[in-house]
């Protein structure tokens, strides 16, 4: 298994996993090893070692300081705890050393299982022009896109020959600098007419800003939606897709609510997406979980934007409609059995929406919020899944990605999924930090998300402006505010403790819960 | 019991008496009564003459958040004890850091003039840089921080001495 894509029928049963992750994924990985009956190993940083992964687990190191790279990053110090602990396979959850190719024949070197693709596999996928080459090949549609032939020596293209390129690719066409980005050497051509003018600025833009003038055409995808499909595979040749999750709505590139099915995926197209999945990953004999991303044009075209080698932030929903422990499957195959379905076993039941809770102002430039959690409420009851990492006490620091927990709800239909998504997100009580709570609900509640019209654009087409309505002043927050505090200094003064009556006290004690409220910790 | 609010610069007084589980309570002298029982988990459970609600309220300092319905309020309770405090008095309209993080860059230097929203220092904080800007036209004072160095939450950045008010037409 470890050494790459042979075909094995060899078990290697797995009595200890490490994970080398932290926050919610470590938690979820250490839930379905304790189901399996596998030991699990956890790696910290010093600022998380209260964290409730490094509780959770059975045993936990503690491997440097808070920075990743002294910590979970840290490639050596996690293969020694690997051998120190006993460990036989490395689970690396997303992001950190997840799509590591180093990484992951590092263990493979070290005799340990890593949980994910090969490391050939994870390099393959990483290089993003190798990645489309190959999935050409195996026939996966890609962006049409070309290069165009060089401009004479005063920078004026051939445009007999340009005109032919474009016309192949398609109008509306992106001209694109080849060694650049930032939206430099970009223009945007509708017409056959524009585009030579086009080509020739751009080339001028990109030689004044990379040094380089060479430009090629891309075609421009408009409104798109971003559909991946989860795919899975083992080590006996075995390649099935578990449907689509379309994840549209996305801050800074960022993904921050999925869903399955997508709203704008027929049967036909699930079909034929689904297989160009498939061939994508028998094209790298891909074994694990993976997800292959694409770009979905309002006419259905679609075509193949990456594939994450590793499993996905967003891949509860996919569990939720597909009744499927991704993590479990993942330790099976790693261990060297087949994979637990075949693709005609897979159906998917009703809708799943998944919404990111972040510590972050929505109405400030997603700027991060850090702090500790003074109070948290989870919400519950059926169809309502919560992924977090961070308990009420536990703080958001400048370390890590901000996500406080991942909510993902189950219901009949999309329609009862949103309801459920909203009720739950009404009664998801965070104080301490600020949090993108309201700004979910109010994206949930736009009708544009309603009627199922996504797009990666979503957000700037229909919240530009959004502003928090927290600093509103309701009467009712008011008056429970001042019925809480007449409590907290009524419980103060009668219990000798002197909390609340004595300035010094209340000036150095700056958090504090109201009433019978204390800190974590102190209970 | 008599409690000032401060919300959005307002100063709002509301005047709270307890009998069992009913509470009435005046509103800059608008009478609410409100009938709220306390629930284990740090939930209030509300209700008014527009039905039953659940809202939660937690203390940071001197802030009383309360969250109901996926929003949260913030409020103000400044501790009339301290309100005359001097440390509280020096505090002037200069520059601190809402968050942990590493200073990218200071843009202004001791004795510069600034105006309101000019940028005066750039902050990085989860890989993510902000400009900090003046809340006023002023005077640099201070700089406490260098390009590079690293702050915690709440860290006096810069001073700014605002101009005295002028009738300016």
């Amino acid at each position: 298994m470890s050494s790459g894509n042979e075909t094995s029928t060899e078990i290697r049963p797995i009595s200890r996993v490490l994970v080398a992750n932290r926050g919610e994924i470590a938690v979820r990985v250490i839930r379905s090893c304790r189901e399996l009956g596998i030991g699990t190993v956890a790696v910290c940083s010093e600022v998380d070692r209260h964290a409730l992964h490094a509780e959770l687990a059975d045993v936990t190191v503690t491997i440097g300081p808070a920075e990743p790279g002294e910590s979970y990053l840290r490639m050596d110090r996690i293969l020694d705890v690997a051998r120190e602990t006993d460990a036989d396979a490395i689970h690396p959850g997303y992001g950190f050393l997840a799509e590591n190719a180093a990484f992951a024949r590092a263990c493979a070197e070290a005799g340990i299982i890593f949980i994910g693709p090969s490391a050939d596999v994870i390099e393959q996928m990483g290089e993003k022009t190798a990645a489309r080459a190959i999935m050409e090949k195996a026939g996966v549609p890609v962006v049409p896109g070309a290069l165009l032939p060089e401009p004479d020596a005063d920078g004026k293209y051939p445009a007999d020959e340009v005109l032919a390129v474009c016309e192949k690719v398609g109008y509306p066409v992106m001209v694109k600098a080849a060694f650049g980005g930032g939206g430099k050497g970009m223009r945007l051509v509708e017409t056959p007419e524009e585009v030579v003018r086009a080509c020739e600025g751009a080339s001028r833009e990109a030689k004044g800003a990379f040094g380089n003038g060479t430009v090629y055409v891309e075609k421009f995808i408009e409104t798109p939606r971003h559909v991946e499909f989860q795919i899975f595979g083992d080590s006996h040749g075995n390649q099935v897709h578990l449907f689509e999750r379309e994840c549209s709505i996305q801050r800074r590139h960022q993904k921050i609510i999925e869903e399955t099915p997508s709203p704008a995926v027929t049967p036909e197209l699930r079909a034929k997406m689904g297989k160009a999945a498939v061939a994508a990953a028998r094209a790298v004999d891909y074994q694990g979980a993976g997800t292959v991303e694409f770009l979905l044009g309002p006419k259905g075209d679609f075509y193949f934007l990456e594939m994450n080698t590793r499993l996905q932030v967003e891949h509860p929903v996919t569990e939720l409609v597909t009744g499927t422990d991704l993590v479990r499957a993942q330790i099976r195959v790693a261990e060297g059995h087949p994979l637990p379905w075949a693709q005609e076993d897979l159906s998917t039941r009703g809708h799943a929406i998944e919404c990111r809770v972040y510590a972050e102002d929505p109405a400030n430039g997603f700027m991060p919020s850090l702090g500790e959690i003074l109070l948290m409420n989870e919400p519950g009851g059926p169809g309502v899944r919560i992924d977090s990492g961070i308990r009420q006490g536990d703080e958001v620091s400048m370390y890590y990605d901000p996500m406080i927990a991942k909510l993902s709800l189950h219901g009949e239909d999309r329609d009862a999924a949103i309801d459920r998504a909203i009720t739950a997100l009404k009664d998801y009580a965070i104080l301490g930090v600020v949090t993108n709570v309201e700004y979910l609900i109010a994206i949930l509640q736009e009708s544009a998300f309603a009627e199922g019209r996504l797009h990666t654009g979503f957000l700037d087409e229909h919240m530009p402006d959004w502003e928090s309505g927290r600093s509103v002043d309701g009467d009712l927050a008011l008056a429970i505010a001042a019925v809480a505090e007449h409590e907290r200094r009524s419980a103060g003064s009668g219990s000798g403790a002197g909390a609340g009556s004595s300035p010094a006290v209340s000036a150095s004690t700056p958090w504090r819960y109201l009433g019978r409220f204390r800190l974590a910790g102190l209970d | 019991m008599l409690l000032n609010f401060r919300c959005l610069d307002e100063m709002i007084t509301v005047e709270v008496n307890r009998e069992g589980e009913d509470w009435n309570l005046a509103i800059e002298g608008r009478d609410v009564p409100l009938q709220a029982f306390r629930e284990q988990g740090g939930s209030w459970l509300v209700d008014t003459h527009q039905g039953r609600r659940r809202l939660w309220v937690a203390a940071k300092g001197d802030q009383r958040l309360v969250f109901c319905d996926g929003k949260v309020h913030m409020l103000d309770l400044p501790d009339p004890e301290l309100v005359d405090d001097d440390e509280l008095d020096s505090v002037g309209p200069g520059l601190s850091a809402a968050m942990p993080g590493k200073v990218v860059k200071v843009l202004v230097q001791n004795g510069d003039r600034v105006t309101s929203g000019q940028a005066v220092i750039i902050l990085e904080s989860m890989k993510m840089e902000t400009e900090l800007a003046a809340a006023v036209d002023g005077t640099v004072t201070a700089v406490h921080v260098q390009d590079g160095q690293l702050v915690g939450q709440g860290d006096a950045l810069v001073d700014i001495e605002p101009d005295p008010e002028e009738e300016s037409e």
